[in-house]
C-alpha cells in the first residue's frame, strides 16, 4: 500500500453493532445462560500455598443426596505420557489438568482440589465440606529469589532448566533459560563513555476483566455436547478439553457468549473441562461461576519480573550496548512470557550489540496467563527507565536520544529478523509535536516518556459472508470481539461491498457455524479476521459481477463493480448489489462470499506515551496530570475504537504502575483478592488520555492495518515510573509506587 | 446467604421488643451496605433483620433550639444535599460523602457506619469532633453516650441486646466553629481509609483558638481522640510551628498495625499531615486570616 | 544462495549461527537442514515461526523465498 486512498467507510465512527444489547443488558454474558435440569458445580480450593495432597476423600459428598457428581484430577482420562510422547497430546496438557484439578500436590492458595455438582448453588458450596484432605503442608515459594537461591523447596520434582549450555544435572525451580545476542556486547560496552546499570522489579498484577469466569455445559453421548463461556478463543477452549477428556474436536460445540474482557487472560481453561466431567458424570447441565475472589486466587494472573538492564552510550548520545538479565515469575506451572520479554526488551533501538538472557521461574502463586503484550511490559519497564536515566546523565532530551537509535526498516532485531517498515520515528516525532509535551510542567510535576513495541502475529481465521434477497447480509466469523472488532468487521466488508456498514450484522459464530479460527490474541483479529473478511467480500464482489454479467448477458469481463453497483462496461445499464441479490434466484441461487486464510505479514506497532505526575510529599501519593498515548495504528479502521484501545492500553499500564499489586502474607495467602484492595484506577484518578494516532500503513494489509490492542499497554510503566522519578528527585526502581513505598523513598532522602 | 427472619417495624418500641426477645441474633437494618455483604459471606449464620426505616423520624434530620437530631437511616445521599447542615458542619457532610460510592451513599446512613464499627468509618471522627451524642433507646427506657463511646472495639459498639440506636444529636456550635475532616486513600473514591482525621475548633475574633477537638481513625482499633494535639491549638493562632505540633500529636497518639493497605510507619505520619491539614480547613472556615 | 540464522537458543543445539541454503521453501529447507546437521531433530525446527525477509511467518509450512533471501528461525508468538 503505498498511496493514500479514499475509503467510504474506513476511518468513519460507525455505532457499534453491539452497543445497545450491552448498555440495555439483553446482551448475554458467561453467567447469563441456564438450562432446564441443569444443576450447580463448586470447587474446593486449596487452604495452603505449597502442599502435598497426602489423602482426598470424596465418598461423602459422592453419597449426599444433594449431590449428582463429584470430580477430580483422576477423571482426566487421557492426561497420560503416552500421549505426550505419541504426540496426540499437547506438551502443557499435564499442566492444564493439574491446575484447574490438582494431582498429587497443591501449588498456590486457591489451586482446585476437586468440584462438586449439586441441586443448587448453596448445596454445592455445602457439600465441599463433605471432601476430607490431609495435607503435608510444605514451605511456600513466593519470590523470585526465593525460587532460585541454594536449598529452595521445589516446586515440582523433576523439573530440569530447559536452555541450559550443559544440561542441567539437578532439578531446580527455573523451568527455562534463554539467550538472545547480536553483535559483541563486551566491545560495545567497551566503545561506551558513559553506562547505566540499575535492577528493577515489578509485582504480579491480574488483568482485571470485568466478568469472571463462568460457563454452562451439557454433555450428550448422542451429539455434540455444548460448552458456553466467555473466552478470546472458543476453538482452543474446544480443543484443550477434547484433549483432556480423550474426545473428537466434532463431539464438542463451544459457543463463546458475549465477553467482559480478556486482556489475554480469557486464553485458557479453568472451569470448562471441570464442568464437562461433572456435566457427563451426572447426565445433567452444569454451571459454574468463579467470584471475584476466585478470579484473583486462582485464574492467571501475569508474572511479577525482576530485571537487571545495563546500557553504554557515546557522550554524543550514540548507543553502544545493551544488555539485560531477565526473570520472570510463571506461577506454579512453566510458561512466563519470558521469551517474549527477552525479544521485545530493546527492539525500540537500532543498536549493534545487544545481549539479553531471560528464566522462567515458578513460585507458587497462581499459573500466569497473558496479559496484553505478555512480558513486554516488565522488560520495556526496565529499558525505558535505564534509557531515560541515560538520556538524563548525558543532558539530552529523551526523545532526541530516542531518534538517534530508534529502530526503524531495516534494523537488525536481536531476536533475528530485521524490521520492515515501522513508526517509531514518526511516534517519536509526533510525541516531539504533540501539545501535551510542548506544554511547560506544573510545579512539583515529573514528566515521563516511554516507548513500547508489540510484534502483533496473523494466523488462521475462517469467514463467509452470507448476502439475503435484499442485500442485506451477515458476516459469520469465529473471533470472540473482545475490542470492537464485529465493527471493524462490518466497515471492511462495507468498504469491499460498497454498502452500507449497517446492513451486514456480524456474528461471532460457535465452533460447528464456522471453521477453525485462532484465538483473539496477539492483536490478530482486525488485521487477520479483517483480511479474510475482505476476502469473503472480494469472493463476492466477484460473484456480483457474474451474477450481473448473466443477467447482462455478457461475460464478467464486461461488468465493472464499484461502491455497491455493477456496471454494464458495454451499455449504461447498472445494477445495485441489493438488485443483482433480488435476482439471485434466476442466476443460481442466493450468494455467500467466504474465506479461510493463515494470514502472514502482521505488521508490528510501536508507541510512545507521554505522562505529567505530581506527587504529595507528605503523603507519596501520585497524581497523574497529564497523559498523552501515541501509537502507530497503520491504518485506524475505527478511530474511536483505536483511541479505546490505547486509552484502555494506557490505564492498566498506569495501573500496573502506581497501585495495582498481590499483596501475600508470609505463609502465601493474597491478602487482597477484591477491587477494593487490589487497586485498579478509577475513572476519577485519571484525567483523560489524550491519544495521537500515527499512521504508517502495514504494506502486507489491503488496508494497511496494524494490529493496535496490545502496544499501548508496553509504555506506562516507564512513563509513569520517570514522571514519578522526576516529581521526586529519586530513581524508582520498583513497582508499584505505592503511596507507602514513595513516602519511605521520600522520608529517607529527608 | 443463610435465611433470614424479616421486620420491619413502624415504631421505636415494636423494635425494641423484636429485638429484645429475638432468638437469633438480631441485626438491625438501615442502609445494608456493611449487613448485607456481612450476611452474604460464606457460613454467615442463619439471623433475624429488623429493618429500621419505616420507623418516622429514622431518616429524619430536624433542628431545634438546641441544635440538630439526625434520624441514624438517613441515607448519606439525602444527609449530603442538605444545605442546612453542610453550613454548619462542613467536615461531617464531607465525610459522609466519602462513604463508597454515589450509588452506595444512597443506602449508606451514618447510623449504620457508626454502629458497624469498622476503625476506618468516615464519619466516626467527624462526629467525635462534633461532640455527637448517641440516644439509645432499649427496654429499660433511654440513656445517651458521647459518640467515642459508642464504639467500644473494632466492630464492636456499646448496644446491649434490645437496644437501639434512636438518634444522634449534635449541639449547635457557638460562633467561631467551624469543622473538617481529610482521610488517605490512594485513590479518589470507592475505597477506605488508611488513615482519616476530623478537626472542629473555634476561633475568636483574633483569631485565637478558643476551642479544640481533634479524632483520627484507622489508626487504632477505633476512633480515637487526641488531647495532645488539642491543648497545643487551644490559646494559639494558628500558625506552622502550632500545625507541626498538632501533625506530631496525632501521630504520636496513633497506634495503627501494619496491613494490606498501609504500613505503621505509613499510617502514623499520614495521620498527623492529615490532622494538620484538616486544622487548617477548619481554621479557614472559622475564619483564620492566614 | 538464501542464508538461514540460528538464534542463541537455537546455535546451542545446532553447534553454528548461520547457513548458506540452496533451498527456496520451507519444505526444501528442511531437508537441506536435516541432512547437513546432526542435532537437526533435536532442535524441533518445524515448531517455529520462519521468518522470510523480515516478514514472521507463524505458519510457514507453504512458504516461498527468494534466493538470496534472509531467513530465521524464531519462536512463535502467541499474545493475549
Amino acid at each position: 500500500m503505498s498511496e493514500a486512498r479514499e475509503y467510504q467507510h474506513i476511518g468513519q465512527r460507525t455505532i457499534r453493532p453491539d452497543g445497545f444489547d450491552k448498555v440495555t443488558g439483553k446482551a448475554n454474558y458467561g453467567a447469563d445462560l441456564s438450562i432446564p435440569g441443569m444443576i450447580w458445580g463448586a470447587i474446593l480450593r486449596s487452604p495452603h500455598a505449597h502442599a502435598k495432597i497426602t489423602s482426598l476423600d470424596v465418598s461423602e459428598a459422592e453419597a449426599h443426596p444433594d449431590v449428582f457428581a463429584v470430580a477430580t484430577y483422576q477423571d482426566f482420562p487421557s492426561v497420560n505420557a503416552e500421549a505426550v510422547a505419541a504426540g496426540t497430546a499437547r506438551k502443557d496438557l499435564f499442566d492444564t489438568a493439574a491446575n484447574v484439578l490438582a494431582d498429587t500436590k497443591v501449588l498456590y492458595h486457591g489451586h482446585a482440589i476437586a468440584a462438586v455438582a449439586a441441586r443448587t448453588e448453596a448445596a454445592a458450596q455445602a457439600a465441599l465440606e463433605l471432601i476430607q484432605v490431609a495435607y503435608e503442608v510444605l514451605d511456600p515459594v513466593l519470590t523470585i529469589d526465593a525460587a532460585i537461591k541454594d536449598g529452595a523447596a521445589l516446586l515440582h520434582d523433576n523439573m530440569m532448566t530447559q536452555g541450559l549450555l550443559e544440561p542441567a544435572s539437578a532439578a531446580s525451580n527455573i523451568a527455562a533459560r534463554m539467550e538472545l545476542k547480536k553483535g559483541d556486547i563486551d566491545l560495545g560496552f567497551e566503545a561506551a563513555d558513559i553506562i547505566v546499570e540499575r535492577s528493577y522489579e515489578t509485582p504480579t498484577v491480574h488483568q482485571g476483566y470485568i466478568e469472571p469466569h463462568a460457563t454452562t455445559v451439557r454433555f450428550d453421548d448422542n451429539g455434540p455436547s455444548m460448552i458456553w463461556c466467555p473466552t478470546q478463543g472458543h476453538f482452543d477452549v474446544r480443543a484443550r478439553v477434547a484433549q483432556l477428556l480423550n474426545m473428537e474436536l466434532g463431539q464438542i460445540k463451544v459457543v463463546a457468549s458475549e465477553i467482559g474482557g480478556g486482556f489475554g487472560g480469557k486464553t485458557t481453561v479453568y472451569l470448562e473441562p471441570v464442568a464437562l466431567i461433572l456435566s457427563k458424570k451426572s447426565g445433567r447441565p452444569v454451571k459454574m461461576t468463579m467470584s471475584r475472589e476466585d478470579v484473583f486466587r486462582a485464574s492467571g494472573p501475569a508474572s511479577a519480573s525482576q530485571s537487571k538492564v545495563k546500557i553504554g552510550a557515546k557522550s554524543d548520545g550514540t548507543i553502544t550496548a545493551m544488555q539485560a538479565s531477565l526473570h520472570y515469575e510463571a506461577g506454579a506451572f512453566k510458561g512466563s512470557p519470558m521469551g517474549p520479554g527477552c525479544m521485545t526488551i530493546f527492539t525500540p533501538y537500532d543498536v549493534e550489540n545487544m545481549y539479553v538472557e531471560g528464566f522462567d521461574v515458578v513460585v507458587n502463586k497462581p499459573k500466569a496467563a497473558a496479559y496484553r503484550a505478555p512480558g513486554a511490559p516488565q522488560a520495556e519497564f526496565a529499558a525505558e527507565m535505564a534509557v531515560n536515566e541515560l538520556a538524563s546523565k548525558l543532558g539530552m532530551d529523551p526523545i532526541d536520544l530516542r531518534l538517534k537509535n530508534a529502530a526503524k526498516e531495516g534494523t537488525q532485531t536481536i531476536y533475528g529478523p530485521k524490521l520492515k517498515t515501522v513508526g517509531l520515528e514518526a511516534c517519536l516525532l509526533a510525541a516531539k509535536s504533540s501539545p501535551h509535551y510542548q506544554s511547560t510542567l506544573q510545579e512539583n510535576a515529573g514528566r515521563g516518556l516511554a516507548a513500547g513495541f508489540w510484534f502483533n502475529i496473523g494466523g488462521q481465521s475462517s469467514v463467509m459472508i452470507h448476502l439475503n434477497p435484499d442485500g442485506t447480509g451477515s458476516i459469520i466469523e469465529g473471533s470472540p470481539d473482545i475490542g470492537g472488532s464485529r465493527a471493524s468487521m462490518q466497515m471492511m466488508a462495507a468498504e469491499v461491498l460498497g454498502v452500507s456498514p449497517s446492513t451486514l450484522n456480524p456474528i461471532v459464530a460457535d465452533t460447528e457455524h464456522v471453521a477453525y479460527n485462532q484465538t483473539t490474541g496477539g492483536s490478530r483479529t482486525t488485521f487477520a479476521t479483517g483480511m479474510a473478511v475482505i476476502e469473503a467480500a472480494e469472493d463476492i464482489v466477484d460473484q456480483l459481477k457474474a451474477r450481473a454479467a448473466e443477467l447482462w448477458n455478457v461475460t464478467p469481463e464486461q461488468v465493472d463493480y464499484k461502491n455497491g453497483v455493477a456496471y454494464n462496461l458495454s451499455s449504461d445499464e447498472r445494477l445495485s448489489l441489493a438488485e443483482i441479490c433480488a435476482k439471485a434466484e434466476k442466476t443460481g441461487g442466493q450468494i455467500t462470499g467466504r474465506a479461510n486464510i493463515n494470514a502472514r505479514g502482521a505488521g508490528p506497532s510501536f508507541a510512545v506515551h507521554l505522562c505529567d505526575v505530581q506527587v504529595d510529599p507528605e503523603t507519596g501519593k501520585t497524581d497523574v496530570l497529564r497523559y498523552t498515548a501515541i501509537q502507530d495504528a497503520g491504518k485506524a479502521i475505527h478511530p474511536s475504537y483505536v483511541e479505546g484501545q490505547f486509552q484502555g492500553g494506557a490505564v492498566q499500564g498506569i495501573g500496573w504502575a502506581l497501585n495495582e499489586e498481590y499483596v501475600y502474607s508470609a505463609d502465601g495467602v493474597m491478602e487482597n483478592a477484591g477491587f477494593l484492595d487490589y487497586r485498579i484506577p478509577l475513572a476519577s484518578d485519571l484525567p483523560e488520555i489524550e491519544t495521537i494516532i500515527v499512521e504508517v500503513p502495514n504494506s502486507f494489509h489491503p488496508f494497511g492495518v496494524r494490529g493496535v490492542g496490545e502496544t499501548g499497554i508496553v509504555p506506562p510503566l516507564a512513563a509513569v515510573g520517570t514522571a514519578v522519578s522526576e516529581a521526586i528527585g529519586l530513581p524508582i526502581t520498583s513497582l508499584p509506587c505505592s503511596p507507602p513505598k514513595l513516602l519511605e523513598l521520600i522520608m529517607k532522602r529527608g | 446467604m443463610a435465611a433470614l427472619t424479616y421486620h420491619a417495624p413502624n415504631s421505636i418500641d415494636d423494635a425494641i421488643k423484636i429485638l429484645a426477645d429475638a432468638s437469633l441474633p438480631p441485626k438491625v437494618l438501615s442502609g445494608g451496605t456493611d449487613l448485607i455483604i456481612q450476611m452474604q459471606r460464606p457460613k454467615a449464620p442463619e439471623s433475624l433483620v429488623v429493618d429500621v426505616k419505616k420507623i418516622p423520624g429514622m431518616r429524619d434530620a430536624e433542628w431545634s433550639e438546641d441544635g440538630l437530631t439526625l434520624g441514624p437511616a438517613m441515607s448519606c445521599a439525602e444527609f449530603t444535599k442538605r444545605q442546612d447542615i453542610k453550613s454548619i458542619f462542613p467536615g461531617l457532610v464531607e465525610a459522609a460523602y466519602l462513604i463508597g460510592s454515589t450509588q452506595v451513599q444512597g443506602r449508606a446512613s451514618l447510623g449504620g457506619n457508626l454502629c458497624n464499627a469498622s476503625p476506618a468509618a468516615d464519619t466516626i471522627p467527624a462526629l467525635i469532633a462534633n461532640r455527637a451524642i448517641c440516644v439509645i433507646q432499649g427496654p429499660s427506657g433511654t440513656r445517651v453516650v458521647p459518640v467515642e463511646a459508642f464504639v467500644t472495639g473494632v466492630g464492636k459498639n456499646c448496644l446491649e441486646q434490645g437496644e437501639l440506636l434512636a438518634a444522634l444529636t449534635l449541639a449547635r456550635p457557638e460562633p467561631g466553629t467551624a469543622d473538617a475532616y481529610l482521610r488517605f486513600i490512594p485513590r479518589t473514591e470507592m475505597d477506605i481509609a488508611v488513615a482519616g482525621a476530623a478537626v472542629s475548633l473555634t476561633l475568636d475574633s483574633r483569631g485565637v483558638c478558643r476551642n479544640a477537638r481533634i479524632a483520627i481513625g484507622a489508626v487504632a482499633p477505633t476512633a480515637i481522640l487526641v488531647p495532645a494535639a488539642e491543648d497545643i491549638l487551644v490559646g494559639e493562632r494558628i500558625s506552622d510551628e502550632v500545625l507541626a505540633g498538632v501533625a506530631q500529636a496525632a501521630s504520636d497518639a496513633a497506634s495503627p498495625i501494619s496491613d494490606r493497605r498501609g504500613t505503621v510507619e505509613f499510617r502514623r505520619h499520614v495521620v498527623g499531615v492529615l490532622t494538620k491539614r484538616a486544622t487548617l480547613i477548619a481554621a479557614e472556615r472559622a475564619g483564620a486570616q492566614l | 544462495m538464501a542464508i538461514v540464522f540460528f538464534s542463541s537458543e537455537l546455535e546451542a543445539i545446532l553447534g553454528c549461527t548461520q547457513l548458506k541454503v540452496a533451498a527456496l521453501s520451507y519444505r526444501e529447507l528442511l531437508n537441506e537442514l536435516s541432512e547437513c546437521l546432526p542435532n537437526y531433530l533435536e532442535a524441533n525446527l518445524e515448531t517455529f515461526a520462519l521468518v522470510i525477509d523480515g516478514e514472521i511467518v507463524q505458519e510457514p509450512f507453504l512458504a516461498t523465498f527468494e534466493a538470496n533471501s534472509e531467513l530465521h528461525f524464531i519462536q512463535k508468538i502467541a499474545a493475549g
